[in-house]
């Protein structure tokens, strides 16, 4: 009875919220307060899938929804939520009826990466996923090492995991472990035999600290490793991208499928493959679920297209204090090829919590820039001065750099005196700032 | 003029963007007319200190910390000679812990009498210090694990954020011309004093009549001033 009652206060206190605009943490936090243990009092679904890691979460965990969705699964879902327990916990028992049953036919959770092990605590989900590990918001995550260890303490023995093979860190949880299944890219025409990047985080073996031996990096530090002292090694992926045509935005996966991408960038292909992998694994037909994945477009706004004074301009949204993520748009808009005009923000480092730090803007790799097609950078934001004591070593002529901290000057300098293309590559924290002076 | 540099363990003590002390100091040595010698070194590739003028060493994490140390050891008396001639050395984040008498239980240097305790919990913050050796406040973040008790000479005391330990408003270690904080990332790119301040000590111990030359950075400058205001709110904020 007491079960029926919280699950009622709690879908009450959800819709409240939704009319007035408050976020989805609230009525689970309250949920936990009547009861801790109220989601071991719940009949979940057997089928259940917990996604996790430092980027790529909330577009994997879409995918994945919308692969089952539309192959007939009755699916509960928390990417337009909170990831962290207390919103997982309003999502669940959002789903449940008052008899304290889950009716549908899979959960699919995008977890906190830090919060892993405390939703845990509560059910034991059949998949983990863990989409990568990386230098991510360091100023409350510690470094990504810390997070290993903390994700780890979350993971139950029983649960299939499903790892990127490609990442030294995150695949190291499958280390001589039976229950795991693999998904990763196969060297290709866009891998390297060095890594270029500022920092190499996979230079030695995350088990046992020898020196790690890489045959290819795919980028950053992701790529083909092997450890000649323990024996951590990139497997064999059960699920993997075997070529890459970036001019047809085409990849292959296990040889047989082409997929087309709708935004062309080596690091969403992982999202997909990570998709493809859990759907296969409930149950999904391979080829219904290229079908869905070659129709599917991203619901996610990060990428925006739109014109500014008759220039073609896009938005890559990009996390602050995430310099792979900022990698992967810099990759992206080089790739291109087109004359362009960039436009770097940091006004705000996080719109969740204050932190005037900026050390993480020495681990993006601005060298990329470094292109005769970007003929023009322009820095803007209260951090102006941080972006351009960076760019002081990125060694790009300084001809081609300008640098605003008040954004109306910015936008003025934008809309006159942009070359080509303008790519915007800023945060969740600073984007509207750009977008709404337009 | 030659001046030497070794970013030490460059590779695996780099939490985040610490390179970049390497890269200002470089940079702003030339502008002294200096010639300029930047070594990075790492474990297993044997160094001799004291070819250097400056030794730098970056934060890391808790298992490259503990990597380092079986590295590090080999150089107790070298490390040791090389900070009582009185050079130039910066170490930040939990690299300094190397010089105290033991991590947690495990033996460390042993050059400063000191130790460190791995805590639970993470401590993370935005900070302003101040120091007796400087004019201006010290702006940064600090990301560790540890907590050190000492009666050594603190490099710098804590107002706003964290400190050494719970109990002490200090932070951070000056033995002759170590300089040791938790302060990690490019400290010196966002604290043109202390820049200034290690560069005039530099000169001077390569060669007493090599005068530093005063020059502007307006950039790291406004930089500065801007996350000292924007910090000095939130303090004002909390209060």
């Amino acid at each position: 009875m007491k079960t029926a009652f919280i699950i009622m206060v709690s879908k009450l206190l959800y819709k409240i919220g939704k009319v007035i605009g408050k976020g989805s943490s609230m009525p689970g936090k309250i949920a936990l307060k009547l009861d801790k243990n109220i989601l071991r009092k719940i009949k979940l679904p057997e089928d259940i899938v917990v996604v996790t890691g430092s980027n790529g979460k909330t577009s994997t965990t879409e995918m994945i929804c919308n692969i089952l969705q539309k192959n007939g699964y009755n699916v509960g879902c928390n990417t337009e939520g909170s990831n962290q327990t207390e919103g997982v916990t309003t999502m669940i028992l959002n789903c449940c009826n008052l008899k304290g049953e889950v009716k549908k036919d899979v959960l699919v959770i995008e977890s906190d990466e830090r919060y892993l092990r405390h939703t845990l605590k509560f059910f034991d989900p059949k998949y983990i996923v863990v989409t990568n590990l990386y230098r991510d918001q360091m100023t409350r995550n510690g470094h990504p090492e810390l997070i290993y260890k903390i994700i780890k303490e979350g993971i139950d023995e029983k649960a299939t995991l499903v790892l990127n093979t490609d990442d030294p860190l995150s695949s190291l949880y499958g280390y001589k472990k039976d229950n795991v299944v693999y998904f990763g890219m196969n060297e290709n025409n866009l891998s390297t035999k060095e890594n270029t990047s500022v920092y190499n985080d996979g230079k030695y073996c995350p088990n046992c600290k020898t020196l790690m031996q890489y045959d290819y990096y795919n980028y950053a530090h992701i790529g083909g490793y092997h450890c000649e002292n323990c024996g951590h090694e990139r497997k064999e992926p059960a699920y993997a991208v075997t070529n890459v045509d970036l001019q047809t935005g085409e990849i292959t996966i296990n040889n047989k499928y082409n997929i087309s991408m709708s935004l062309r960038s080596v690091y969403n292909a992982y999202n997909m493959l990570a998709a493809f992998a859990v759907t296969n694994l409930i149950g999904v037909d391979e080829e219904k679920i290229v079908s869905e994945l070659t129709e599917y477009v991203m619901k996610n706004d990060r990428v925006q297209s739109f014109e500014l004074n008759g220039h073609e301009a896009m938005l890559l949204t990009s996390k602050h204090e995430n310099s792979i993520s900022y990698n992967q748009s810099l990759t992206y808009l080089v790739k291109e090829k087109k004359d362009c005009t960039v436009v770097l923000i940091v006004d705000a480092v996080s719109r969740k919590y204050f932190t005037s730090e900026t050390s993480w803007l020495w681990d993006i790799d601005f060298e990329l820039l470094k292109d005769d097609c970007v003929k023009r950078i322009v820095l803007a934001g209260k951090y102006v001065h941080d972006l351009k004591s960076r760019f002081e070593y990125a060694d790009i002529e300084k001809e081609k750099i300008v640098a605003f901290k008040n954004l109306d000057d910015m936008m003025r300098d934008v809309k006159t005196n942009s070359v080509g293309n303008i790519y915007v590559v800023t945060c969740f924290s600073d984007r509207m700032k750009f977008m709404d002076r337009r | 003029m030659e001046i030497k540099i070794l970013h030490w363990y460059y590779d695996i003590m780099n939490l985040y963007g610490e390179y970049g002390n390497i890269k200002i100091l470089e940079k702003h040595l030339k502008d002294q007319k200096l010639k300029v010698i930047v070594d990075k070194k790492t474990v297993n590739e044997d160094v001799n200190l004291s070819d250097y003028d400056f030794i730098y060493i970056g934060a890391g994490t808790e298992d490259n910390q503990m990597f380092v140390m079986q590295d590090i050891m080999k150089y107790k008396e070298q490390l040791k000679e090389y900070i009582d001639s009185e050079k130039v050395a910066l170490f930040t984040g939990n690299s300094y812990e190397f010089l105290g008498k033991t991590i947690d239980e495990k033996e460390a240097l042993g050059i400063l009498d000191f130790e460190t305790t791995t805590l639970k919990d993470r401590k993370t913050s935005d900070v302003i210090y101040k120091s007796k050796f400087l004019k201006k406040q010290v702006v940064g973040f600090v990301n560790k694990m540890s907590n050190i008790v000492h009666n050594l000479n603190p490099l710098f005391e804590v107002e706003f954020g964290i400190g050494e330990n719970e109990n002490k408003d200090i932070e951070g270690i000056k033995y002759k011309n170590f300089f040791g904080t938790h302060i990690s990332g490019p400290i010196l790119v966002r604290n043109p004093e202390i820049l200034e301040m290690l560069i005039r000590i530099i000169c001077l111990k390569k060669d007493k009549n090599l005068v530093y030359k005063k020059k502007e950075y307006k950039n790291e400058k406004q930089g500065y001033e801007l996350v000292l205001s924007e910090l000095k709110n939130r303090m004002n904020d909390k209060n």
